[in-house]
């Protein structure tokens, strides 16, 4: 008797076979559910909450968590989601088909009688297999902008709609290049993105500078400075309470009141600094002044600052102080003491624009800008989050383009290459695992399969041709054309897929598909 | 722009948290005047802000962020319909894709009596005032035949107390699109982390250091204190017993980090109806009570607990009892609104027209170094009857007259200091005309009176402040009927009464104690926790627990509690070294 009956004698226990039959519906479940998510032609799902909230999606990862999962398996098959989402930022739909094909493979050799363990045998040797193949085809050498380019469309096709696809990818591109560092590793973080609730999706650009979602508190701010020179600062320009501010400390009003001005003196001192420090630098020219503060800035401050015609920003970011210095120039500053010019940025011009009750400044005109803004607009919340999805997902594209210094064709042909390679292999094992391997590459086919399938081309009929077209080609790249179900060339096509996703695909799926077949 | 407004930000994290913060937003708008401010003293400036729509239209909404896990809303849109109308029939058209949309709808939840109401009065006010289309509407809508003499849903009776789930069930207010951050509870290790006690302290912690929890969360509150001129801190309403102490540890420590010139007021409350049955869940929402104790108080300025059950560790101890208040309040609902009451007097010091108390003062007054933890009582209603004058009253009472509202604590022991707040008694209420007074003195208002009463008859402690306001608590819909039968309309007792009446408000007593009565409740958590052994809870060890990490909370909590002795025998006692 299971030991989980002494703890819990609630608890439902299958043994064996049908313990293996119930993991293998789970996971064959979940396939289902997210089988016509799969590639550029895949069906977008568009959930609406009970209470109105709208969400647009199609990626694996986030649909798995709408569906409230119960089942064991499935639940599991959805933590590794989670995990491949988390590291890699993609491949998640292309995981859950292939974790639930294999289980579906699994089970025909297992229903002839062959040991599961042998099937974890074969996987293993199948998985090895496959990853030489996958060095084999991948491509070696700098990545050049077209490539880039490339990889990044093909990941934001599969998210949205191509003529915005397109243009994400240019500007996901430029904004990736522009941050990045030779001999540093890149840090996504240095590209802001913003959002703006009004025009069009396709009104969404790069930003070579900085949005920041704030602007100057204060009627009589300037709300554009030309030839402006940028202070960041975390300084605070607040009236602070006191140490000593209690009833108890003083005896009168007055007294009470001097102490109150005397710390208000304190907080103008530092505000007359920036003052001063700005009739030094902008004395004689037609520059202007902008101060960028962490901290706050109460009103009388602003005033100050208002009156000067300086620009004066409060509660900026954290993240964006680094992203100033970085844009800009100039660092920030933590003390108005021994401040000078070099501590400085500099922009071209610095506006603001109103949408509602939102302020948004504008940052522009830079040297040369190390960190840049990506802006967001679209007409209702839901497109926003859509659109912000998929860009996030085509920056990690690019990123782990460049961490892993090459690329696999896409259009389904490392699983057509892995395929070819596998069944060849497969005589050379020796004994039954043999048939682990053969369940392993069949189960592989489920990509190009669903690829064409959801384009609305048998499946079977373009495999065929795939197979083929691959055999006679001599190892040059095959994959699918979606638009007319015949075999192309995905090199030529700039179909690119991510080496990363890929391997990471493997793995997991080799080691999860493992857990429910044997663990009976 | 007003410049001597000191705002301050509210946050509320947990589901129980989030119940009290509803009902105390509610009482504040009940409260509003929109003719006349010189009828209230509260000024509503401090908490809730101005904005703009989209649309052009004028929002007024609190200074809020609100933390809950994604489904504990319900029928209640997480961005609101304030500044996105919810449109009914969503197009797949807006999806930005061109090959196949697939529209999934859930059904839609179901609203109670009083939301359909609130949304019948929303419609009604969003109506063009257009003349002509005035009239066409007049046939159908079934509010235009009362629109002259319009019932505003606060007047309308309603019995919730079965219909309410969950608090945005009776959430009077528009909130701003970014109060509410909701959690996904499939990050969290627990399978299911909106079961009770299934998450503990260390796994909300964790929660909190994921990078893009904290980041949303912090922005949140950079996006409130940005519109704030001249913050003076911040307000946490937050739950103690599971995970959402982590979280509001991590959000604690954020503040200190970020806005260490700022005060902060954290009023942890555990709600009295849960009773985990397995042995395991409760020694883990124990251990979460002790951590948030012991970390919470150290990184916020006041540490206030507020529970309706008798002990705060527990879990099976009988709730407090109030006089005028029936005794089943058990559910969520109910009991919250009694916090919130709390919670609505306790910080109109802050928030009152005139002579406002900085919070820092408050502070202040009710903590010393060390000693942040804080008692609360209430006094709801305050027990005047019908024909009494409140200087009788005052004269016919023990001493304080309130109930502790902290488990575990006695007021009554040893005070240090304290704040009173009084509110609801008109001037003409104060003395019986023709009572002969000492020496010639006159009262204008209750705070006045009241504070003289306990000056001149030695009520310890020394050091006290007594505010008042004249504002009733507001207790019409959606506040729960928990009064008694003896209570009239406007809160006073009449014992001859027999019939259960809507009470539209009521006076009532509030105050914050500092004293050796609160080094009790260190004791006793003290001891729990040294009993504790933590490798024998594996719900703890999950979660990242380990002894030297219980152990450092043990000595922690005992060196709080060495903070309470030692300070409190010096005070009280001079000749002691």
């Amino acid at each position: 008797m299971a030991a989980i009956k002494t703890l819990n004698p609630k608890a439902e226990v299958a043994r064996a076979a049908q313990a293996l039959a119930i993991n293998i519906s789970g996971a064959r479940g979940i396939q289902d559910v997210l089988r016509t998510n799969l590639g550029p032609k895949g069906t977008m799902k568009m959930l609406v909450s009970g209470a109105g909230d709208i969400k647009i999606t199609k990626d694996g990862n986030i649909l798995l968590h709408e569906m409230q999962i119960q089942h064991p398996t499935a639940s599991m098959i959805a933590k590794a989601c989670t995990a491949q989402d988390d590291i890699i930022g993609d491949g998640t739909t292309s995981t859950v088909l292939l974790i639930g094909e294999m289980l579906k493979q699994a089970d025909i050799q297992i229903q002839e009688g062959l040991h599961p363990r042998l099937i974890a045998e074969g996987f293993d040797l199948a998985k090895v297999k496959a990853q030489e193949v996958l060095e084999k085809v991948k491509t070696s050498g700098d990545l050049s902008r077209e490539q880039l380019c490339q990889v990044a469309r093909t990941a934001l096709r599969t998210k949205v709609h191509s003529d915005l696809a397109d243009k994400l990818t240019e500007v996901c591109v430029d904004a990736v290049l522009a941050i990045k560092k030779d001999g540093e590793p890149l840090d996504l973080h240095m590209v802001e993105i913003m959002e703006m609730q009004h025009k069009t999706d396709m009104d969404t650009q790069l930003v070579k500078g900085l949005v920041l979602d704030h602007g100057g508190r204060h009627p009589d701010m300037p709300k554009k400075s030309t030839n402006a020179y940028i202070l960041t600062c975390n300084v605070s320009m607040e009236y602070e309470k006191t140490e000593v501010n209690s009833g108890f400390f003083y005896k009168s009003a007055s007294e009470r009141d001097k102490l109150v001005s005397a710390e208000r003196e304190f907080i103008e001192n530092r505000v007359k600094k920036v003052i001063e420090l700005k009739k030094k630098v902008c004395m004689g020219n037609d520059c202007s002044f902008v101060v960028i503060n962490q901290k706050g800035i109460d009103p009388m401050s602003l005033d100050m600052l208002a009156k000067e015609g300086i620009m004066g920003l409060r509660r900026a970011k954290r993240r964006n102080m680094e992203r100033l210095s970085l844009a800009c120039g100039g660092m920030a500053m933590n003390s108005f003491d021994d401040m000078t010019e070099d501590c400085l940025g500099y922009a071209g011009s610095v506006y603001e624009h109103v949408l509602g009750e939102t302020k948004y400044t504008f940052v522009e005109e830079l040297k040369n800008p190390r960190s840049v803004t990506i802006l967001i607009k679209g007409p209702y919340k839901h497109t926003l989050v859509q659109t912000k999805d998929a860009i996030r997902d085509g920056l990690r594209a690019i990123k782990n383009a460049l961490d892993d210094k090459s690329l696999v064709p896409g259009a389904g042909f490392f699983e057509i290459a892995a395929y070819d390679a596998l069944m060849k292999y497969e005589s050379e094992v020796k004994g039954r695992s043999r048939y682990g391997v053969r369940a392993f590459a069949d189960a592989l086919l489920v990509i190009p399969k669903t690829l064409a399938s959801n384009s609305g081309y048998d499946s079977m009929d373009s495999l065929v041709k795939l197979r083929e077209e691959y055999r006679n080609g001599g190892g040059s790249p095959v994959g699918l054309d979606i638009t007319t179900g015949e075999a192309l060339n995905p090199s030529d096509a700039g179909i690119y897929d991510n080496y990363c996703v890929k391997k990471h695909m493997l793995d997991a799926c080799s080691v999860i598909a493992l857990i429910p077949a044997t663990s009976t | 722009m007003d410049n001597s407004i000191r705002e301050l930000v509210t946050l509320q994290i947990g589901h129980y948290a989030n119940f009290v913060g509803t009902h105390w937003w509610n009482l504040q708008e009940s409260s509003f005047v929109y003719d006349s401010p010189s009828l209230t003293d509260i000024n509503h400036d401090y908490l809730f802000k101005e904005g703009l729509t989209l649309q052009r239209q004028e929002t007024y909404t609190p200074r809020l962020l609100a933390i809950d896990f994604r489904g504990n809303l319900h029928s209640l849109s997480v961005s609101g319909s304030l500044y996105n109308p919810i449109r009914p029939e969503p197009s797949t058209s807006e999806a930005l894709w061109d090959g196949q949309i697939e529209l999934i709808k859930q059904l839609p939840e179901e609203k109670n009596e009083f939301l359909r109401d609130l949304e019948k009065e929303d419609a009604f006010h969003q109506m063009p005032t257009d003349e002509d289309k005035d009239i066409c509407i007049e046939d159908v809508n079934p509010y235009s035949s009362v629109s002259n003499n319009t019932v505003p849903s606060s007047h309308k009776i309603y019995d919730l107390s079965n219909s309410v789930k969950v608090w945005s069930d009776y959430l009077k207010q528009h909130l701003h699109p970014n109060s509410i951050y909701l959690l996904d509870d499939n990050h969290i290790a627990a399978v299911n982390a909106t079961e009770e006690g299934s998450w503990g302290f260390s796994c909300g912690f964790a929660f909190w250091q994921r990078e893009e929890v904290e980041e949303d969360i912090t922005d949140r509150i950079r996006m409130l204190s940005e519109s704030c001129g001249s913050l003076q801190g911040f307000q946490i309403l937050c739950d103690i017993h599971d995970g959402m102490g982590g979280i509001t540890n991590g959000i604690l420590m954020h503040l200190e980090d970020e806005y260490g010139s700022k005060d902060s007021i954290t009023f942890a409350t555990t709600p009295p109806h849960l009773a985990p049955q397995i042995p395991q869940s409760r020694v883990l929402m124990q251990a979460s009570i002790v951590q948030s104790y012991t970390l919470l108080s150290k990184t916020s300025n006041v540490f206030l607990p507020l529970s309706l059950r008798q002990s705060c560790l527990d879990l099976q101890a009988a709730p407090v009892s109030f006089p005028h208040i029936l005794a089943q309040i058990d559910k969520p609902y109910m009991s919250s609104s009694v916090l919130a009451s709390f919670l609505d007097t306790v910080t109109l010091p802050y928030r009152v027209r005139n002579e406002t108390m900085p919070l820092s003062h408050v502070i202040e007054m009710v903590t010393l170094p060390g000693c942040q933890v804080v008692g609360g009582s209430l006094a709801l209603p305050l027990g005047l009857t019908c024909n009494q004058y409140l200087m009788e009253w005052i004269d016919s009472n023990n001493y304080p007259p309130s109930v502790s509202l902290t488990p575990d604590v006695d007021i009554r022991l040893d005070p240090l200091s304290e704040i009173q707040i009084i509110r609801g008694i008109s001037p003409s209420r104060l003395v019986r005309p023709g009572t002969k007074l000492v020496s010639g003195k006159q009262y204008h208002t209750a705070a006045e009176l009241y504070q003289s009463f306990l000056e001149e008859n030695y009520i310890p402690p020394r050091r006290r402040v007594i505010i008042g306001a004249r504002d009733l608590l507001k207790t019409g819909s959606p506040f729960p009927s928990i009064f008694k039968e003896t209570i009239t309309e406007d809160g006073l007792v009449d014992s001859s009464k027999r019939a259960v009446t809507q009470v539209n408000g009521v006076p009532c007593l509030a105050g914050m104690h500092q004293g050796k009565g609160i080094g009790n409740i260190l004791h006793k958590l003290q001891t729990v926790a040294e009993k504790l052994d933590v490798s024998k809870v594996p719900r703890l060890v999950d979660e990242g627990m380990d002894r030297e990490t219980w152990a450092d909370t043990v000595e922690e909590l005992r060196k709080i509690h060495g903070n309470y002795s030692s300070k409190t025998e010096t005070e009280s006692s001079d000749d002691e070294i």
